[in-house]
C-alpha cells in the first residue's frame, strides 16, 4: 500500500545522501594529494615563475609578485596555502595559474574541455547505441551469421588499440585518398572564429576520431553486452514470461535485456571523465586539441598548477561518476536499493 | 468418456538438432488428460519429462522441434492441435498462461529480480483478461490470498528476493492459476523445496485445483509425489511412455521393470532415508546413442537376449487402462 511505497522512496532517497556525504571525505583526500603534487617541485610557483621570466628576459613588475603572493598566500606556512588554494577554487573558480602559457587555468582548460567534451560526447553516446544494439541482436540470434561477423570484428576492435588503428586510418586516408588527416578542422578555418560554416567543416571531419575512438569501446560493449544477455537468455524467468504468453519482444525488453544492462550503467560513471578529457592517444596521434595531450605536456614542463588542476578535475569527475552510477543502479536495480538480503521473511 | 477428456498427446515426438547429432527428446509419447483430474508423469532426470512439458506449452528451447504428433485441446467451442501452432502466433499467447498455465522448480529464479512480485502477477492478468490496472491488482491481491500468503495486501509489492522459497513458490502458483487455467502444468514444484513445504504446496495444489476445477499434469521423479496427488500416471525412460495407468494399478500391480525398481525406491514407513532413483542398476544410456530395441534392456534384471534388443515393444493392455510395453507380456507384434 503507500505506506509501503513511501517507505522505499525513502529508502531510496537515505541512500542517496549517505552515498552523496560519502563524497566529500573522499574529495577532500584527493585534493590534499594534488596539493602535495604541486608542491612536489623544489621551490614554490612563484619563485619558479620569476625565474623563468628573468631567464626569459622579462622585466618583472614587483607589485605582480606582491599581487600573486597575496593570492596564493605564499608567505604563509602550508595548510594556510592549502585553504587558500581551495577556497579560489570553490568560490572564485580559480586555478591558479600556468606559468607555461602565462594564463590562469581555469581559462585554459575552459577553452578545451568545450572541444574534448563534443567530441568524447559524440563517441560515447555512438559507442553506447552500436555497441549495445548489436550486443543484443548477437545474443538473440545466437550462431547467426551475424553474430560470426560481429564476434569477429569485437575481437578485433579489442585487440588492436586505438592509436595503431589511428595510424592505419591516416596511412590509408593519405595513401589511398591523398586526403591528410590530422586535427579538426581544414586549413581554412584553422584558426577562424566560431561559425556554422567552421561547425560543419568540424562534422565532416570529427567522424575519423570518433570511430577510432569508438571502435574498441563498441568492441567492448558488444562482447559484454552479449555475454551478459545470453547469461540472462538462460535464466527460468525468461521461461515463465513466455509461459505468460508475453509476446516475445516486449518480453526480450522488459525481461533479460533490462537486466543484462545492469552492469552495464556501472560503466556509465567511468566515461565522465573520459569526456572531459578526450581520448589521450588518439588526440595526440590525430593532433586534435583536447586535454589529454595538455595535462602530457603541463606534466612535462612541471606547469603544477595547471597538471594539478587537470588531475584535481579528472579525479572529482571520477568520484562523481561513480556516484552517478551508483545511483543509477540502485535505482535500476532493487536487490542493490534494498539490500540483497536473499532472506527468509 | 470422450467428453471428459482436456489434453490429448498423440505419438509426440520433440527432438533437439544439434551439432554432435539428434537427441530425441521425446519420442513418440501419447496420454490423456481428464478434466479436474491430475495425471503424473515420472522418470528419472532427463528422460523428456520437461521437454513433454515444454512442448504443450509450445516454449521449448531454440534449438527443439515438435518434430511429429499430436497435442489435442478440447474446448467447449472444439478442439485444437496445438502442435501445429506457431509459437510465437498470437493463438499460441492466447493459449499460453490462459488456458494451459505452468510452474516451474526453481522458484529462486523464476521470478525476474527487478520487478515486484506483483508486478509480474499484473502482467499476466493484463495479458488475458480484459481489466484495468487496479482491477488487475486486486485479482493479484485475491490470488495471493487464495495460495496462502499472509498479508498479500503487503507482499504484493515486495521483490522476489525478499521473500523465502516456499513463499516464491507460492507467489508462481499465484501467477499461474489468476487466469483461470483449464490445465496447470506442474514441472517439479517441490524439487526445491525442504520436505515440510513441499507437503504444504502438494497440499495447497490440491486444494486449489478441488476449488478451481482445473485438470492438473504433475511432472516429478518422486514416486511419493505421485502417490500422493495423481489419480493416472505415465512412466517415462528415455523420451518413451514404458508404463501407464491408474495410480492403483501402477502402485499394487506394477509390470513394467523399471516401474518395478522406481517403486522400490520409495521409502517404507519407519525407513529414515529416502533412496535415489539411482539405485537402479547401471547408467542412464547417452541420449545420442539410444539402445536398440527397449531403451531399458541395458539396465533391465529380466533382459531376454535376442528379444528385448532386437525389436521396440508396443503398448499391451494388462488391465483396465494399465498399458505396458514390455516383451514379458507380449507385445511383439511392432518392428
Ligand atoms: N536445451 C536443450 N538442448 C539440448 N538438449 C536438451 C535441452 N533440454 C533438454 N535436452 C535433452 O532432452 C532430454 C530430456 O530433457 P528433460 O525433458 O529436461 O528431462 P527431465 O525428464 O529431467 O525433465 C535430455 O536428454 C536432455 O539432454
Ligand atoms: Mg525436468
Amino acid at each position: 500500500m503507500p505506506s509501503r511505497d513511501f517507505e522505499r522512496r525513502l529508502d531510496m532517497a537515505s541512500y542517496i545522501l549517505k552515498r552523496t556525504l560519502a563524497l566529500i571525505p573522499m574529495l577532500l583526500i584527493l585534493s590534499v594529494l594534488v596539493f602535495i603534487i604541486i608542491q612536489l617541485p623544489p621551490g614554490d610557483f612563484l619563485t619558479v615563475y620569476v625565474q623563468r621570466l628573468r631567464e626569459s628576459g622579462v622585466l618583472i613588475n614587483e607589485e605582480e609578485i606582491m599581487r600573486l603572493t597575496r593570492e596564493f598566500a605564499l608567505d604563509k606556512p602550508l595548510y594556510v596555502q592549502y585553504f587558500t588554494w581551495i577556497k579560489n577554487i570553490i568560490l572564485h573558480g580559480n586555478f591558479g595559474r600556468s606559468f607555461q602559457w602565462n594564463k590562469p587555468v581555469s581559462e585554459l582548460i575552459g577553452e578545451r574541455v568545450a572541444m574534448s567534451a563534443i567530441i568524447s560526447l559524440f563517441s560515447v553516446v555512438f559507442v553506447w547505441i552500436v555497441g549495445v544494439s548489436i550486443g543484443i541482436i548477437s545474443a538473440v540470434k545466437q550462431y547467426s551469421a551475424f553474430d560470426y561477423f560481429f564476434t569477429f570484428i569485437g575481437f578485433i576492435g579489442v585487440s588492436i588499440p586505438g592509436f595503431l588503428l589511428a595510424l592505419i586510418v591516416i596511412w590509408i586516408a593519405y595513401s589511398k585518398f591523398g586526403i591528410y588527416i590530422s586535427g579538426l578542422f581544414s586549413e581554412a578555418y584553422v584558426d577562424a572564429p566560431w561559425s556554422l560554416a567552421k561547425f560543419f567543416d568540424m562534422l565532416k571531419r570529427i567522424w575519423i576520431p570518433v570511430f577510432i575512438i569508438a571502435l574498441s569501446g563498441i568492441a567492448g560493449n558488444i562482447r559484454i553486452m552479449r555475454a551478459n544477455l545470453l547469461d540472462e537468455l538462460g535464466k527460468q524467468y525468461v521461461t515463465v514470461a513466455r509461459a505468460k504468453g508475453l509476446p516475445e519482444r516486449r518480453l526480450l525488453f522488459k525481461y533479460p535485456i533490462r537486466i543484462a544492462a545492469n552492469p552495464m550503467i556501472s560503466t556509465i560513471g567511468w566515461t565522465l571523465p573520459g569526456i572531459f578529457s578526450g581520448e589521450a592517444l588518439a588526440s595526440i596521434v590525430l593532433n586534435l586539441p583536447t586535454i589529454g595531450p595538455m595535462l602530457n605536456q603541463a606534466l612535462l614542463a612541471q606547469d603544477m598548477y595547471l597538471a594539478g588542476s587537470l588531475v584535481l578535475i579528472m579525479g572529482a569527475l571520477t568520484l562523481i561518476g561513480t556516484l552517478i552510477s551508483d545511483i543509477l543502479l540502485a535505482w535500476a536495480d532493487p536487490r542493490i536499493r534494498f539490500g540483497s538480503g536473499g532472506g527468509d521473511n | 468418456m470422450s467428453d471428459n477428456i482436456l489434453l490429448e498427446v498423440k505419438n509426440l515426438k520433440t527432438y533437439f538438432h544439434l551439432d554432435e547429432g539428434i537427441v530425441k527428446a521425446v519420442d513418440g509419447v501419447s496420454f490423456k488428460i481428464e478434466k479436474g483430474k491430475t495425471f503424473g508423469i515420472v522418470g528419472e532426470s532427463g528422460c523428456g519429462k520437461s521437454i513433454t512439458a515444454h512442448s504443450i506449452m509450445q516454449i521449448l528451447p531454440p534449438r527443439g522441434r515438435i518434430e511429429e504428433g499430436e497435442i489435442i485441446l478440447h474446448r467447449e467451442s472444439g478442439t485444437v492441435d496445438i502442435a501445429k501452432i506457431k509459437p510465437n502466433s498470437e493463438e499460441a499467447r492466447k493459449i499460453r498462461g490462459n488456458e494451459i498455465a505452468m510452474i516451474f522448480q526453481e522458484p529462486m529464479t523464476a521470478l525476474a529480480p527487478v520487478y515486484t512480485v506483483g508486478n509480474q502477477i499484473q502482467e499476466a492478468i493484463l495479458l488475458h483478461q480484459n481489466v484495468k490496472k487496479e482491477q488487475a491488482r486486486e485479482i493479484a491481491i485475491d490470488m495471493l490470498r487464495k495460495v496462502g500468503i499472509p498479508k498479500p495486501e503487503e507482499r504484493i509489492d515486495s521483490y522476489p528476493f525478499e521473500m523465502s522459497g516456499g513463499m516464491r513458490q507460492r507467489a508462481m502458483i499465484a501467477m499461474a492459476i489468476c487466469c483461470n487455467p483449464s490445465l496447470l502444468i506442474a514441472d517439479e514444484p517441490t524439487t526445491a523445496l525442504d520436505v515440510t513445504t513441499q507437503a504444504q504446496i502438494l497440499d495447497l495444489l490440491r486444494t486449489l485445483q478441488k476449488d478451481m476445477g482445473m485438470a492438473t499434469l504433475m511432472i516429478t521423479h518422486d514416486m511419493g509425489v505421485i502417490a500422493e496427488i495423481a489419480d493416472d500416471v505415465a512412466v517415462m525412460y528415455l523420451g518413451k511412455i514404458v508404463e501407464t495407468g491408474p495410480v492403483s494399478e501402477i502402485f499394487y500391480n506394477p509390470k513394467h521393470p523399471y516401474t518395478i525398481a522406481l517403486l522400490k525406491s520409495i521409502p517404507k514407513v519407519g525407513e529414515k532415508k529416502r533412496k535415489r532413483l539411482e539405485s537402479i542398476e547401471g547408467m542412464v544410456p547417452s541420449p545420442y546413442e539410444l539402445p536398440t530395441g527397449c531403451r531399458f534392456h541395458t539396465r533391465c534384471p529380466s533382459y531376454m537376449a535376442g528379444i528385448c534388443d532386437r525389436a521396440e515393444p508396443s503398448a499391451v493392455e494388462v488391465n483396465d487402462g494399465h498399458k505396458v510395453s514390455c516383451f514379458l507380456y507380449g507385445g511383439n507384434e511392432n518392428e
